[in-house]
């Protein structure tokens, strides 16, 4: 191709002095590349961020530095995912739950088959989106943690807005239950009434699962799939906890 | 960030490679402010972009694929060459510019870059005959005068 002088080289050599360096007066800080690179950019300023990472040596560096290290923490992620998704597990989990023969569980199990559930279970996928990216980082630093639980919590109170506008409630035998009480998975007051940023050792005792140290330790049973997912190098969730072993908990909120 | 007259062309040359919607309009307004003084490099860019909006606007979609395996072509043959061992061209498909610089594609990793996997060395000279003639018309057109003799 290179014999090919007149438009080739004219092109070539066009296109070649467009990217040259440019000396800028100011650069892009970590955040916003590290936004383009989870594509949550808007077109016009992603593209003003190609422009100046290609006609800045530096930012250049810095960006393949960073899309190195995003793409080698994916591949751990997946190493560490071997475990179901926490959305999977939700989804698995319902209808399972349902064989308990409970006139919740029937109710659950007919819920899951309507589009309320699909909601529902479409909401669990995002919920487990947010959670593979907020909750690893709880670990480390907390750098982007408490905007990551914004968005779970406003996630779950827009899933339960969702619930409460398409089923008023339901009847079993002679009572009647809202659907506050039965479908609220996990409620944005119950997430925000721990620091999930700190997190503290608990001994696994013999009998306990995720359930029972959910409603022993935080109080509400319906929190385990979180307790779970920040645990859940110890075990598939269906495993017991390790006996005798540390899982980590969140640690409470204390209002002034 | 402020934007130069340079980054404003290359902010339109970056959607034009990730294959998005740009305008001749677009492309004109901008380059509508190009000094009367501006250099041959700077007015072969200009046609160059308007050139390459009337392209990547026509019906062939085929003719836009080779645009954008083009330009990722052309604008990866500059600066240092700078690749990475491991390198992979059809991980660039959903990449702009800011990824080109120095990595010296091939044609063939160009056609990678968009998603092709067979090797057509004809595309590129179809991509660049039709971007020869488009050029020449629109250096006439914008500058009124004669284009270089590389695109007559």
């Amino acid at each position: 191709m290179k014999g090919d002088s007149g438009p080739v080289d004219f092109f070539s050599k066009t296109l070649s002095s467009e990217v040259g360096s440019i000396d800028h007066d100011s650069h892009p800080d970590i955040d916003l590349m590290l936004a383009a690179l989870e594509g949550a950019l808007e077109p016009e300023i992603r593209s003003g961020l190609s422009a100046h990472i290609a006609t800045c040596e530096s930012c250049r560096k810095q960006w393949k530095q960073l899309a190195e290290r995003l793409l080698d923490a994916a591949a751990t992620q997946t190493q560490r995912s071997r475990v179901p998704s926490l959305g999977t597990y939700i989804a698995q989990r319902v209808p399972r739950r349902a064989e308990a023969r409970s006139p919740v569980a029937d109710w659950l199990r007919s819920l899951f088959e309507t589009r309320v559930l699909a909601t529902a279970a479409a909401s669990a996928a995002v919920l487990a989106l947010t959670l593979a990216v907020g909750i690893p980082l709880l670990r480390g630093p907390a750098v982007r943690t408490s905007e990551q639980l914004e968005m779970l919590s406003n996630r779950i109170t827009t899933l339960q807005s969702q619930l409460e506008e398409d089923t008023p409630g339901f009847q079993f035998g002679n009572n009647t239950l809202s659907t506050g009480e039965v479908a609220r998975p996990i409620s944005a007051a119950a997430l925000n009434a721990f620091d999930w940023e700190t997190l503290v050792p608990y001994t696994v005792k013999p009998g306990d699962n995720w359930e029972q140290i959910a409603q022993q330790k935080l109080g509400s049973a319906v929190l385990w799939p979180l307790l779970w997912y920040i645990n859940r190098e110890s075990g598939p969730p269906d495993a017991q906890p390790p006996v005798g072993e540390s899982v980590l908990l969140p640690t409470p909120r204390f209002e002034d | 960030m402020g934007l130069d007259f340079r980054e404003e062309r290359l902010v339109l040359w970056d959607r034009l490679i990730r294959g998005e919607t740009v305008s001749v309009e677009e492309c004109c307004d901008v380059v509508g402010r190009l000094a009367a003084d501006a250099g041959h490099e700077e007015k072969s860019s200009c046609v160059l972009l308007v050139a390459s909006a009337r392209v990547a606007n026509e019906r062939s979609e085929a003719m836009r694929n080779n645009l954008r395996a083009a330009l990722k072509y052309w604008f990866s043959q500059s600066g240092t060459k700078d690749r990475p061992d491991s390198f992979d061209a059809s991980e660039l498909e959903g990449q702009g510019l800011e990824s080109l610089p120095g990595l010296y594609l091939s044609w063939p990793e160009a056609l990678e870059a968009i998603g092709r996997t067979k090797p057509d060395y004809t595309a590129l000279t179809r991509i660049t005959e039709r971007l020869r003639t488009r050029c020449a018309e629109e250096w006439e057109r914008l500058l009124g005068s004669a284009p270089p003799k590389e695109i007559t």
